[in-house]
């Protein structure tokens, strides 16, 4: 019993990391559909570290973040001058990119993906590291930057009229989720033990972003709702196991008509 | 072989274009992304299929057939997946999730009704090749680029001459004065919906019977295609999405035989990529983005 | 905000409960339990089509075995939360499945340090099981046992083949290794020379431009290492661009279906494997009746290895004696294991004498089938 749960869970802590780090470029304004690249660049690099250079995971963890931070900042800048459906696309595409470039790229096993990765991730440490990214944003709410952050999403014009440098917000907004993203990355390889660009196309891409808008992008609970609602759900289905895929979609139309600023959305600001 | 090259990207990229135009359509007129758009295509090829195999009709029914079948199916799609967030005034994101929601349901109502894997429409409709100098054809090719080119045309003709049309781009100009100028625009966005979901069906058709290669999860692929390829032709612009389309064809036969087809992939989006950096409105778009 | 977090946090922790509640399991009773992993939504549903279909043949037939079947929807993350409750709450004593090589490599470490047997019919990525042993086990073919025999007669069948193109999808892993190290390393020993490989994706439609780039290169022969949709679209495109070379090709394109949706042009196609439905041999015979009365499409590997493994597992539990008790569960799923290690020669009903190396992997008699007039048929 405990086993499966484990797992379950596991996963959902994961899919909280992955959440909370989309959450902060989307709070900035900037929609990334990318972030499945960011958790490739995380997950490959830390497995290199644990499986080739032999060290501990929390190592291994901070060396993928930090390599996918800088992947981050290096698509925060292109992503200064492009905004909304276009982003969407800058993103997708960044984060194909990063699949196509494993699915060749030798030293990983190209399509045969990496196997063998010792059982590392654990409960408690995923829910440290979600825990530590909520308290994080917590606190960053408070911060100088958290405030300009909700000032460029409120109104970019008027908040760099204010002062705010835009360009270093998003760019840090930007490198910060990557961060995230590379952490869970990191964490999912070594709870699935194998890993391979399939792992992280589009499809993971576009689940994490549903997760958070699902959950709603008015606070830092939207992601962790979100992530349990996409997460346990299809287990919770599992007795309709036939149309679960059906169910679920039915879910989400219903959310989307019944709650459209997702599930925990902030009291309604009056129609423009 | 670059010739053939060419003549296989046209090809393949009328197809796209078809799509693009869909999405162009409807972000034209609704601002919104229609996520499900590649699903529609998808089940376009099915009910061509299914036609084909009920009542053993020939590649043309089953091209009128899903014309009809996915224009009710865009309907259906509008007034229960789009109208009522349109009525709440929720943000860009609602109608994002509320689509991926009817492509997981459209995907999995196909496989369950059509089996979940790759079908193909009966050998008796295969194709005549004809051999021009250096360059291969079939017959099947040919009706894909006519029936698209023909579909571009009418398209643009009704765009341009009939009053549905013109109202549907005055909506899409602005909401607010085609409803001052006595449009109704919840009609026009029905009609919308209409058209780009039958010109996907038809896509869908067309591919299904060139490239024999019919499932529930082909319009994924096709889907991401036609929304980079909208972005390229600049948002909204269905003249845009039209040589974004046949462009974006060429472009992805030439990367697979010139590179190879593992970065063909990685090669377009980073092609669109650097577009957009330079040009971030899109080959055809114009004025400011938003 | 305080009131929406005041509502949803209760809603959360109320659908963990529901989710707990409909999630366990009552822990086994007298009779041991065999798990099933198969996709039967999303990804690969068709072959969990199939395999359903076996699984109820096999049931049919009177069977002692007690089945607990997930869906895995063909997702790693689902088929390593599904064996860990297979092992944990359902106390199986062996898991059959699951269906693709890359849910076998999350899989089998699970089945490792849960000390139960696991056993796939079906992936046919090389060196997984090797690296899960003693409790992994695989009953599909590999490539680098089969292609030595294919290529040999391939060429005996066309002597005048010396330079060739190979056609990959470097996407599937099992079809890169096949198409990308397998089949090249047997020609090379053969002295053909390879003049290009040329890839495609899984998934892709359109092979127009790798057809044409290889059509300008004019080998002898052609090469396909591909899965059945893939390999047949491919087929198909290189007899429309005229091309008449010889064709043969990797054990992935092994399927009913591949000459369904390639047509006329799968005729003459070469390849190798161990199951073919035309199979005059009366014993497959009756067992692909059996099946077509059940389903309008004909079986393909993935069903008639289902119906195997389940029979291989069936006569192990039957000869190791085992208790069904859950105190004696760990003892169970050891008997089981040393008995699927010692499978030798074992007649397997639908696809023959079967063995099990030191690597866990089936060792078969594999067979060389060319498409003649719409069929498989052995290529003697």
């Amino acid at each position: 019993m405990g086993s499966y749960w484990e797992s379950v869970l596991i996963f959902l802590g994961i899919n909280t990391v992955l959440a909370l780090s989309l959450y902060l470029p989307i709070s900035a304004g900037q929609l990334s559909l990318g972030h499945g690249g960011f958790m490739a660049i995380g997950a490959y690099v830390t497995v290199i570290c644990t499986t080739w250079l032999g060290w501990p995971l929390p190592a291994g963890l901070a060396v993928g973040g930090l390599v996918a931070a800088l992947a981050g900042a290096l698509v925060g800048f292109p992503a200064l001058r492009i905004r909304g459906i276009y982003l969407i696309i800058l993103t997708m595409g960044f984060g194909e990119i990063v699949r196509i470039f494993f699915l060749n790229f030798e030293p990983t096993g190209q399509a045969s993906g990496i196997g063998g990765i010792k059982h590392l991730t654990t409960l408690p440490l995923v829910t440290l590291v979600a825990a530590l990214m909520l308290a994080c944003l917590m606190r960053f709410r408070g911060s100088r930057i958290g405030r300009a952050l909700r000032a460029v999403q409120e109104d970019e014009v008027a908040a760099e009229a204010m002062g705010v440098n835009l360009t270093r917000v998003k760019v840090t907004a930007f490198a910060l989720g990557a961060l995230g993203a590379g952490l869970g990355g990191g964490l999912y390889a070594h709870h699935a033990l194998f890993i391979d660009p399939a792992q992280f196309g589009f499809f993971r891409s576009a689940e994490i972003f549903l997760i958070v808008v699902l959950g709603g992008v008015g606070s830092y609970w939207g992601p962790v709702v979100g992530a349990a609602v996409v997460t346990l759900l299809p287990e919770l289905l599992r007795f309709v196991q036939e149309w679960r895929m059906t169910v679920f979609g039915t879910l989400l139309v219903l959310c989307a008509v019944l709650r459209p600023a997702g599930l925990l959305s902030p009291r309604r600001r009056a129609a423009a | 072989m670059l010739l053939q090259q060419l003549v296989n990207g046209l090809m393949l990229g009328s197809t796209y274009s078809l799509i693009a135009i869909g999405y162009a359509l409807i972000f034209g007129v609704l601002g919104l992304v229609h996520l499900a758009h590649g699903e529609v295509f998808m089940m376009g090829a099915l009910i061509g299929l299914q036609l084909v195999l009920w009542l053993h009709a020939g590649p043309a029914v089953a091209l009128v057939g899903a014309l009809l079948g996915t224009a009710v199916l865009g309907i259906i799609i509008e007034l229960t997946a789009f109208r009522p967030i349109r009525a709440r005034h929720g943000p860009i994101f609602a109608p994002m999730v509320s689509t991926i929601g009817v492509g997981l349901i459209l995907q999995e109502v196909a496989t369950k009704a059509f089996g979940g894997e790759q079908v193909g429409f009966p050998h008796r409709l295969e194709p005549v090749t004809w051999r021009l100098g250096p360059i291969t054809i079939s017959s099947v090719q040919l009706l894909i680029l006519g029936v698209s080119l023909a579909l571009m045309v009418a398209l643009h003709l009704w765009v341009t001459r009939t009053r549905m049309g013109m109202a549907m781009r005055a909506s899409a100009e602005s909401t607010l004065t085609a409803r001052l100028l006595g449009i109704s625009t919840d009609r026009v966005i029905l009609v919308t919906f209409a058209v780009a979901s039958a010109l996907a069906g038809a896509a869908g058709v067309l591919v299904g019977l060139s490239f024999n290669a019919i499932s529930p999860f082909m319009g994924i692929d096709m889907g991401v295609k036609g929304l980079a390829i909208m972005l390229l032709g600049g948002l909204g612009n269905i003249y845009g999405a039209m040589v974004g389309g046949l462009l974006l064809g060429a472009i992805e036969v030439l990367s697979v035989a010139y590179l190879a087809s593992s970065y063909r992939d990685a090669f377009v989006f980073a092609v669109m990529i650097l577009i957009l950096i330079f040009r971030p409105q899109g080959l055809f778009g114009v004025g400011q983005v938003r | 905000m305080a009131s929406h977090r005041k509502t949803f946090g209760p809603f959360v922790l109320a659908l963990c409960a529901v989710s707990a509640l409909l999630g366990s399991a009552v822990p086994a009773a007298a009779q041991p339990k065999i798990g099933v992993l198969m996709p039967l939504s999303g990804k690969g549903a068709s072959y969990g089509a199939h395999q359903q279909v076996a699984i109820k043949m096999f049931q049919d037939k009177g069977e002692a075995l007690k089945l607990v079947i997930y869906d895995t929807r063909g997702e790693n993350t689902d088929a390593i939360n599904l064996t860990r409750k297979l092992i944990g709450s359902d106390g199986v004593v062996a898991i059959v499945g699951p269906l693709f090589s890359g849910e076998s490599e999350v899989t089998f470490p699970v089945a490792v340090q849960g000390k139960t047997p696991i056993i796939t019919p079906t992936s046919a990525k090389p060196g997984i099981a090797a690296a899960n042993r003693p409790w992994a086990f695989r009953n599909a073919l590999t490539s680098d046992k089969l292609d030595g025999a294919l290529i040999d007669r391939w060429l005996a069948a066309n002597p005048g083949v010396k330079k060739v193109v190979i056609l990959l999808d470097t996407k599937d892993a099992v079809s890169k290794s096949d198409g990308g190290v397998v089949l090249p390393a047997a020609l090379k020993e053969r002295g053909i020379t390879v003049l290009d490989s040329i890839s495609f994706q899984t998934g892709d439609i359109d092979y127009s431009a790798q057809v044409t780039k290889a059509k300008s290169l004019n080998p002898d022969g052609i090469v396909v290492a591909a899965l059945y949709n893939e390999g047949a679209n491919a087929v198909r495109e290189v007899r429309k661009q005229g091309m008449t070379q010889p064709i043969v090709a990797g054990l992935g394109i092994m399927d009913p279906r591949f000459i369904e949706l390639a047509g006329p042009a799968a005729e003459g196609v070469m390849t190798v494997n161990d199951f073919w439905t035309d199979n005059p041999d009366p014993a497959v015979a009756r067992w692909v009746a059996d099946y077509k009365q059940r389903s309008p499409t004909p079986p393909s590997n993935a069903a008639a290895l289902m119906y195997d493994t389940l029979d291989i597992v069936r006569s192990c539990a039957e000869k190791s004696g085992l208790s069904g008790k859950p105190d004696d569960l760990e003892k169970d799923r050891e008997r089981m294991r040393d008995c699927l290690a010692r499978v030798k020669d074992y007649k397997a009903p639908v696809t023959g004498g079967t063995t099990f190396d030191a690597s866990g992997d089936a060792v078969r008699q594999p067979v060389v089938l060319v498409v003649r007039k719409g069929k498989f048929e052995s290529a003697r």
